[in-house]
C-alpha cells in the first residue's frame, strides 16, 4: 500500500509525544489522532480536508526569541501574544490585579483534556493534535467579583511554512466577573490550530470578539469549547476574513439555569477562500436563551458554509434558542453553504430557525439607481449596511469602528474584484 | 382509501365473470430463505423476464453487495439480517370471512371513524372476497378507459412484457441502481409494482390509485413504480390508504421514479398507515423507500404530497431533479409519529435548469416517545440561474418525551437564485387547547382540531375524496398522546 | 333554585391567594356584573369557573344547575351549559370558523341528547345567526381569530355563545378593544340573548359596557372578595368616585 503523506504529519505528531510518558496528557490526545477526517464524516462534508493532508507539514518549534513587525494597531489596552503558538510574556502586558495569566501544569493539563474529551469536540483534530504538541496551555482567570474595564487583546501571530502552530487557552471566568477580549489570529504558518476552552461561572458575563486574519495560504482549524454556569452569558462575535480555509468550530453549553448566550459571526471571502463558520449549542438546562445571526458575503471563486446545531435537551424546558443566516453570493463562482440543524427534545420551548442565501435585493438596487447611484457603488453600500447592522448588534459602540473597518478591508477587495 | 358508490356498483356489475378466474394464479410459491444471485435469477425466471433486465437486476445484486447500510438518519433499530428474509413469494390469500362479524373490533373501529362505507370496510377486511377479486375487474374496466386515451396503466411486470421499450429506457433513468442502498437492494429483487405512461397532449381523466390493484397483486415488499409522462399531459395518482395496514414483511424498500416531460405535471400523493407497531414499537413495519422525480422536459412540474402517520421507522425523501428550464417541484409533507415511532423524512430539491422553483412545506407532529425529522436538501447548481426555494418546516410537540427535529441542508451555487429556509418548533399552546376545551371540545377532539390547523397548507394539496379521510386519520393517530 | 351559584370560593396561584371566599347566587334571568379595579380577580374568576387547569378551587364550591362543577374538565363544564367569552380570543391557525363552530355545537347537542345537526342544516343555522351578529360568510371560512380585528373577534365570540345556547354566560371584559360602534353591536347581541332561562355574569372594569348591557345586580370584587353588591345605581357610582371610595370605606 502506498504510503500517503497525511499519515506523515500523523507520526510527525507521534514521534513528537514520544519523548512524554505514557500517561502524559500529549500521549494520551495524540492516541486519538489517526488522520484527518474525511468527507465522510457528516461535519466535515461541506468543508474537505483534502488539500491539506496531501501538503507536507509538521508541527513548529516555536522560536522564542521571534518578533513580528504587526503593521495593525493594537485595540486593547492590555495586550497577549503568541508567537509561533508559545505564550510570549516579554512580549505581553502586565496583568491587572485580578487577572491572572499562567500555564497549566501537568495534572491541570490532563484535567483540561479531560474536559474537552467529554464535549463533542473530543475528536476535533485541533483537540488532539494542539494538546499533543503545544508548548503549553495557558490559563486566563478573572477572579471572583472583578469585572475587568480594560479590552484585552490576544495576537496569535508568527508561524512559518510547511509548519504548523498550536497555542492552546484556558479561559475562566469567576463567578461574578467580567471580560471584554479580542483574539486576532494572523498566522503565517501553513496551519494553525487553536484551542481554547472557557469557563463562564454563575452570573460571570463575557464578550468575545474574534477576528480571523491568518496568511492567505494559512489553514486555520479552530476549535473552541464553552461552557455557560448559571445566570452567565456569553456575547460573542467572530469575523472571518483571511486564510486560504478557516473554520472556526465552536460549541457551547448552556449547563447553568437562566443562562445567555449570543453567537454571531461574519464571513466574508473572496478568491478561493474556504470559510467555515460550525457551531453547536447545547440546551441542557431549563430557561436559558440562545441567538445567532449568521451573515455571509462570497466572492470570487469562494466557498462559505455555515453548520449550526441547537439541541434543546429533555430537561431544558422554555428554552428559547434563535438562529438566523444569510448568505449573499456577489460572484458567478461563488457557492454557498448552510446547514441550520435543530434538534429538540423538551415541548415547551420557542426554537426557530431561518436561512436564507441569494443575491442583493432587487428593489433596493433598483432604488438607489432610482436616486442616481451606479450600480457598482449601490451594491457596496447595501453590502456594508447588511453587515454594519449586525456588527451594530453584537460588538460594543467604542469597537464598532474597529470591527467594521476589519470587515470593510475585507469587502473592498472582494468588491472591486467583482466589478472589475 | 378512495372508493366511490360508483366503484362498488362496478364491482357488483362486473363480479359474475371473473368469480374464479383469479384464484389458481395465486397459488403460493416460495423462494428459499435469503438472498443470492440465484434468488435474482429465479424472482426474474418466475417473471418470465428478458435478459436484460435479468442483467439489470443482477447488476443491482453486485452494487447492492458493496454497498452499506446508511446511518445518518435519526432513527435506531435492530440490525437487519437480509439473509432472513423471503425475497418471492407469490401472494398470500388474506383468511376468508363471512361477515364483519367475525373481524377484529379494534380494525372496525378505526373504520368507523375514518368513516369508510361498511361495503369497503369489508373488502378491506377480507370479507366477502369476492370483492377483492372484483376490484381487479374494475380496474380492469378502469383500464379499458384510459387504454381509449391511450393511456397505460398496468402492473410493472406485465409492461416488461408488454411495453419492454419504455421500461427500459426509463427503469433506473432516475434512480440508478447504485443511488443507495435499499435503492439497489429494490432494484435486485423487486417484484411488483404500478407502471403509468401518458402520452403526449393527453390529461388523464381520473385519478389513478393503486385502490383499483389493492388486491390484483400483493406486490410485496419490493414494489417498483415508474410514471412516465409526456409532453403537456397530467396525472394524478395517489398511493397507499388511510385504512391501517397489516403485514407480515416487517422490511418495506420500495422505489417510485416519475418523469415528466415538457409542460408535463405529475401529482402524486400518498396516505401510509402502515402498522406501527405497538406502544413499544414493537412489531411495526420498516419503511425505507426511494421516491424521486425528475423534471426532465421544461416547465414540467413534479408535486409530492404525503400524509405519513403509519410504519414503526419512516425513511423517505420524496425528491424532485429540476432538469428542465422553467420546472417546478412540490413537497408537501405531513409526518405524525406516536409512541414509540421514529420518522426521518423530507426531501431533496435538485435545481439544475434555469429558472427552476421549488416548494417545501412539511409539519411534522411528535407524540409519545416518537422521534420525527425533517431532512432536506435544497442545492442550486451553477447553471440554475434565477432559481428560487423556500422551505417552511413547522414542528409541534406532544408531550415531553418525545423529539422533533429539523435538519435542512443548503448547498448554492450560483448568485442570482434565492434560497429561504425557516423553521420552527413549538408545543400545542395550552391556550388554544383551554379555548377549544371550553367550547365543549373534549381533549381528543381539541387537539385533533388544532393539529389539522397546523397542517392545513399541505392538507388542502390532497385530492378531496383523500383529504376527509386523512383529516380524521391524524386525529386518530395521535389518540391517547394527551390528556 | 340558583342557576349559578359560587360558594366561599377560595384559590391560589403561584402560592398568593387571589380569591379569597367570593359567594355569589345568580338566578335563571337574571343579569349580574361584576366590576373591580385591575388586580382584583376579575379574570381569575372567570377562568375559575370554566375549569381553566390551574385554576382548581382550594376551598369552596361552584354549582351549576344545582351540579357541583368542582370534579368536571372544562369541556365537561362547557357541554353542560357554562360560556365563557374570552377577554382575548384565542387564534387558531388553519382551524376554519364554521368547523370549529360545528364541533362545538355538536358537541354540546350530543350532551343534551338532541340530534347532530348534518352540515347543511348546520350552515343555514350558523349563517342566520352570523348575520345578527354582522359576522359576514367571508369570516366563518377564515381561521377561528386569525387576523380578525378587535371587533371581529368580540363578535365572533358572542356568536359562538347564541349558537351555543348556554344556560349562563360569563363575559369577560368583553368590552375591551371595542369602539363605539362595535360595542353597540356585542351589546345588541348579548341583550338579544338574554331570557328567562338563562343568566349572564358581565365581568368589566368599566362601568360604560353597563350602559348597553344593562344589570340587575352589581357586585364590587377587591382582593378576591365582594365588597359591596348592590342595584346598576353601584356601577355609576364607581364611575363617579372610583373604586378606591368604596375599598376604603370597606
Amino acid at each position: 500500500m502506498q504510503h500517503s503523506l497525511k499519515d506523515d504529519y500523523a507520526n510527525c505528531v507521534k514521534n513528537y509525544t514520544n519523548q512524554f510518558k505514557d500517561n502524559s496528557f500529549r500521549k494520551l490526545a495524540c492516541n486519538d489522532f489517526k488522520s484527518w477526517p474525511g468527507p465522510r464524516e457528516e461535519t466535515w462534508r461541506l468543508s474537505r480536508l483534502g488539500t491539506l493532508s496531501r501538503k507536507k507539514i509538521k508541527p513548529i518549534t516555536p522560536n522564542l526569541q521571534k518578533t513580528i513587525n504587526g503593521k495593525s494597531k493594537h485595540i486593547g489596552s492590555k495586550i497577549i501574544k503568541f508567537v509561533d503558538g508559545a505564550y510570549r510574556g516579554d512580549l505581553s502586558s502586565e496583568m491587572p490585579l485580578g487577572v491572572n495569566l499562567s500555564s497549566l501544569n501537568d495534572s491541570e493539563s490532563l484535567e483540561y483534556l479531560q474536559k474537552l474529551k467529554k464535549s463533542n469536540l473530543n475528536h476535533h483534530p485541533s483537540t488532539n493534535v494542539s494538546l499533543s504538541c503545544t508548548p503549553s496551555i495557558m490559563k486566563l482567570t478573572v477572579k471572583k467579583n472583578i469585572k475587568v474595564k480594560d479590552f484585552f487583546e490576544i495576537i496569535y501571530e508568527g508561524g512559518e511554512e510547511s509548519q504548523s502552530v498550536h497555542p492552546v487557552l484556558y479561559v475562566e471566568l469567576e463567578e461574578n466577573s467580567s471580560l471584554y477580549l479580542i483574539e486576532r489570529f494572523n498566522h503565517f504558518s501553513t496551519l494553525a490550530m487553536p484551542l481554547q476552552l472557557t469557563e463562564i461561572r454563575n452570573k460571570a458575563s463575557l464578550n468575545s470578539i474574534k477576528i480571523f486574519n491568518d496568511n492567505k495560504e494559512t489553514y486555520n482549524l479552530s476549535a473552541h469549547c464553552v461552557h455557560l454556569s448559571e445566570e452567565s452569558n456569553l456575547n460573542s462575535f467572530s469575523l472571518i476574513k483571511g486564510g486560504m480555509f478557516t473554520r472556526s468550530e465552536t460549541h457551547a453549553y448552556l449547563n447553568g439555569c437562566g443562562s445567555k448566550l449570543s453567537l454571531n459571526g461574519i464571513y466574508i471571502s473572496g478568491n478561493n477562500q474556504h470559510h467555515d463558520l460550525t457551531t453547536a449549542i447545547y440546551h441542557d438546562v431549563p430557561d436559558c436563551i440562545s441567538k445567532q445571526i449568521v451573515r455571509g458575503v462570497l466572492g470570487g471563486k469562494s466557498t462559505g458554509v455555515f453548520q449550526g446545531k441547537v439541541r434543546v435537551a429533555q430537561d431544558a424546558q422554555r428554552t428559547d434558542g434563535q438562529q438566523m443566516s444569510r448568505a449573499i453570493l456577489i460572484s458567478e463562482n461563488a457557492n454557498a453553504n448552510a446547514k441550520p440543524e435543530l434538534e429538540i427534545y423538551a415541548d415547551d420551548v420557542i426554537c426557530a430557525h431561518g436561512a436564507t442565501v441569494g443575491e442583493l435585493d432587487d428593489d433596493q438596487l433598483f432604488y438607489l439607481n432610482s436616486r442616481g447611484v451606479p450600480m457598482d457603488k449601490a451594491r457596496e453600500i447595501l453590502i456594508k449596511a447588511f453587515l454594519e447592522d449586525m456588527i451594530n448588534q453584537s460588538v460594543d459602540n467604542s469597537l464598532h469602528d474597529f470591527v467594521f473597518k476589519e470587515a470593510e478591508l475585507a469587502l473592498s477587495s472582494i468588491i472591486i474584484k467583482e466589478t472589475l | 382509501m378512495v372508493a366511490t358508490q360508483e366503484t362498488i356498483d362496478k364491482v357488483k356489475e362486473v363480479s359474475s365473470s371473473y368469480k374464479y378466474g383469479f384464484v389458481t394464479e395465486l397459488e403460493a410459491e416460495k423462494a428459499p430463505l435469503g438472498l443470492s444471485e440465484d434468488i435474482v435469477k429465479f424472482i426474474s425466471n418466475k417473471k418470465k423476464e428478458p435478459k436484460w433486465l435479468l442483467d439489470w437486476r443482477l447488476k443491482a445484486y453486485k452494487k447492492w453487495l458493496t454497498m452499506d447500510e446508511p446511518n445518518w438518519a435519526m432513527v435506531n433499530f435492530p440490525k437487519i439480517d437480509f439473509q432472513d428474509i423471503y425475497y418471492y413469494s407469490a401472494p398470500k390469500t388474506k383468511p376468508k370471512l363471512n361477515s364483519l362479524d367475525e373481524v377484529d373490533p379494534e380494525l372496525l373501529k378505526t373504520y368507523e371513524k375514518l368513516g369508510i362505507p361498511i361495503k369497503e370496510q369489508e373488502v378491506l377486511a377480507g370479507v366477502a372476497v369476492d370483492y377483492v377479486f372484483d376490484s381487479v375487474s374494475v380496474a380492469t374496466t378502469f383500464r379499458e378507459k384510459l387504454a381509449d386515451e391511450g393511456i397505460i396503466f398496468c402492473p410493472i411486470s406485465e409492461a416488461v412484457q408488454n411495453h419492454p421499450d419504455l421500461v427500459k429506457k426509463y427503469i433506473g433513468s432516475v434512480i440508478p441502481i447504485g443511488d443507495n442502498y435499499y435503492a439497489a437492494l429494490n432494484s435486485a429483487v423487486f417484484t411488483d409494482g404500478s407502471f403509468v405512461y401518458v402520452p403526449k397532449g393527453v390529461k388523464c381523466p381520473m385519478e389513478l390509485s393503486t385502490y383499483f390493484r389493492i388486491n390484483e397483486q400483493n406486490s410485496g415488499q419490493f414494489e417498483r413504480t415508474l410514471i412516465i409522462v409526456e409532453d403537456n399531459s397530467y396525472v394524478s395518482y395517489l398511493e397507499g390508504c388511510t385504512a391501517p395496514q397489516r403485514d407480515e414483511n416487517q422490511l418495506h424498500a420500495a422505489v417510485v421514479e416519475l418523469v415528466a416531460m415538457d409542460d408535463a405535471e405529475i401529482k402524486y400523493s400518498t396516505v401510509q398507515n402502515w402498522y406501527p407497531g405497538d406502544k413499544d414499537g414493537k412489531g411495526g413495519i420498516y419503511n425505507f423507500v426511494t421516491k424521486r422525480g425528475n423534471c426532465l422536459g421544461k416547465r414540467s412540474k413534479i408535486a409530492w404530497t404525503q400524509v405519513e402517520t403509519g410504519s414503526a421507522i419512516t425513511w423517505k425523501y420524496p425528491s424532485c431533479v429540476l432538469r428542465g428550464d422553467n420546472s417546478v417541484g412540490e413537497f408537501y409533507s405531513v409526518a405524525v409519529a406516536n409512541n414509540s415511532q421514529q420518522a426521518d423524512t423530507g426531501t431533496k430539491m435538485i435545481h439544475i435548469g434555469k429558472n427552476t422553483k421549488s416548494t417545501i412545506i412539511s409539519k411534522g407532529i411528535s407524540a409519545g416517545k416518537a422521534q420525527n425529522t425533517y431532512r432536506g436538501q435544497v442545492q442550486i447548481q451553477k447553471n440554475a440561474k434565477a432559481s428560487r426555494n423556500f422551505t417552511q418546516c413547522d414542528s409541534l410537540l406532544i408531550g415531553d418525551r418525545c423529539g422533533a427535529h429539523t435538519v435542512p441542508y443548503i448547498n448554492q451555487h450560483t448568485p442570482s437564485a434565492r434560497v429561504e429556509h425557516e423553521a420552527t418548533t413549538s408545543k400545542i399552546s395550552e391556550d388554544q387547547l383551554f379555548y377549544c376545551l371550553q367550547r365543549g371540545l373534549d381533549t381528543e377532539q381539541a387537539t385533533s382540531l388544532i393539529v389539522n390547523g397546523f397542517c392545513k397548507e399541505v392538507m388542502k394539496e390532497l385530492p378531496m375524496e383523500f383529504a376527509v379521510e386523512a383529516q380524521k386519520l391524524i386525529g386518530i393517530s395521535l389518540e391517547g398522546s394527551v390528556g | 333554585m340558583s342557576l349559578l351559584e359560587i360558594k366561599n370560593a377560595h384559590l391560589k396561584l403561584d402560592n398568593k391567594n387571589i380569591l379569597n371566599g367570593v359567594s355569589l347566587s345568580v338566578n335563571k334571568g337574571e343579569v349580574h356584573a361584576i366590576m373591580g379595579p385591575n388586580g382584583s380577580g376579575k379574570s381569575t374568576l372567570s377562568y375559575m369557573l370554566a375549569g381553566r387547569d390551574g385554576y382548581e378551587l382550594e376551598d369552596g364550591e361552584i354549582l351549576l344547575d344545582g351540579k357541583s362543577l368542582s370534579e368536571m374538565e372544562a369541556d365537561e363544564r362547557a357541554r353542560s351549559g357554562l360560556f365563557l367569552a374570552f377577554q382575548y380570543p384565542v387564534e387558531l391557525p388553519g382551524v376554519g370558523g364554521m368547523s370549529f363552530l360545528r364541533e362545538a355545537v355538536n358537541s354540546r347537542r350530543k350532551f343534551l341528547g338532541e340530534k347532530e345537526l348534518d352540515h347543511l342544516a348546520f350552515v343555514k343555522e350558523a349563517r342566520k345567526e352570523a348575520s345578527k351578529m354582522f359576522v359576514k360568510d367571508e369570516m366563518l371560512k377564515r381561521a377561528v381569530n386569525v387576523g380578525f380585528s378587535g371587533g371581529e373577534k368580540k363578535r365572533f365570540e358572542i356568536l359562538q355563545m347564541s349558537m351555543l345556547k348556554p344556560k349562563v354566560s360569563i363575559l369577560d371584559e368583553t368590552d375591551s378593544g371595542l369602539d363605539v360602534d362595535a360595542l353597540k353591536i356585542v351589546s345588541d347581541g348579548v341583550n338579544s340573548q338574554r331570557n328567562k332561562e338563562n343568566a349572564i355574569v358581565v365581568i368589566t372594569h368599566y362601568q360604560r359596557l353597563l350602559d348597553y348591557i344593562v344589570p340587575d345586580f352589581v357586585h364590587i370584587l377587591s382582593d378576591g372578595v365582594i365588597i359591596k353588591s348592590g342595584g346598576p345605581e353601584l356601577a355609576l357610582e364607581v364611575e363617579k368616585n372610583g373604586y378606591s371610595g368604596l375599598i376604603n370605606a370597606a
